[in-house]
């Protein structure tokens, strides 16, 4: 599961600037900075994590926003920011409407993940809104399934999350065997420990 | 298993990572979260709770793992 060379521009950049011992080095300061630099938009104003899940991104107060991980943190509380990342990585494969990406996620993910109705339409909306997608009714007249095609931006935007996401993808799968290990353990010791 | 009525509804996690450990306080929400943290209700001992979480960690694990392939394993 090696990480490709121009994944680590982002990931890299930050840890080479955390070499900084100074006392005047504002961590939290750099981080919105160089954030801002890589996506475009301040981390409080990012489509995707501005929510009070990404907290320790957002904030400049935290010392090690680095270290946070979105997807352990959905894991363990549900939401962050994966849905998107999957819907824009759908979409650039075909076309698609809301129902057919929450099946295909379904399928995908062997059930393990059925995101529902209410989580699914409102990103598409935000999406349509900044133009990472383009909607169009299958039937304008009936205006019962509206199709949903990944655009320029949307692509630009796919490459960028995947790019920021892929580091914290691999952490949180090896977090997680760690974790499926212990507790194959503690199956073996029984009770609590 | 812990009964529901001595579950703190804020527990504080400490997950340890390659690099160092993830600090978590989040709503006893998750199954994952039930298998596997330290429930430290005032000056308790810490109390590691295990319950049915693991198999719907087990799955969320697979489910990741499949989540990558897709988005990065032609790469």
């Amino acid at each position: 599961m090696g990480s490709k060379e121009g994944d680590k521009r982002f990931w890299q950049s930050w840890g080479d600037s955390q070499a900084d011992e100074s006392p005047e080095f504002d961590r939290g300061q750099a981080w919105h900075k160089h954030f801002t630099s890589f996506l475009g938009v301040a981390p409080e104003e990012h489509w995707v994590f501005k929510g009070r899940r990404f907290k320790p991104w957002t904030s400049r107060n935290l010392g090690a926003p680095g270290l946070f991980n979105p997807i352990i943190a959905m894991v363990l509380s549900r939401g962050g920011g994966l849905l998107s990342l999957y819907v824009l990585h759908l979409l650039a494969e075909k076309p698609r409407f809301g129902n057919d990406i929450m099946k295909e996620i379904e399928v995908r993910t062997r059930g393990g993940w059925g995101p529902n109705p209410g989580a699914v339409y409102p990103l598409l909306t935000s999406m349509e809104e900044r133009e990472f997608v383009e909607g169009k009714w299958e039937d304008p007249d009936k205006r019962t399934r509206r199709i949903y095609r990944l655009t320029t931006a949307g692509k630009d935007e796919l490459e960028r999350l995947k790019e920021v996401m892929r580091p914290k993808l691999e952490d949180a799968i090896q977090i997680l065997r760690q974790l499926n290990s212990d507790l194959d353990l503690d199956v073996e010791g029984g009770g609590y420990a | 298993m812990l009964k529901e009525e001595v579950m703190p509804k804020k527990i504080v996690i400490k997950i340890r990572a390659r690099d160092g450990a993830y600090d978590f306080t989040t709503p006893v929400d998750f199954g994952l979260a039930h298998c596997y943290c330290c429930v430290m209700p005032g000056d308790a001992p810490r109390i590691k709770v295990r319950t049915t979480g693991a198999k719907p960690m087990r799955e969320v694990l697979d489910s990741l793992e499949h989540m990558y392939d897709d988005l990065y394993g032609g790469e």
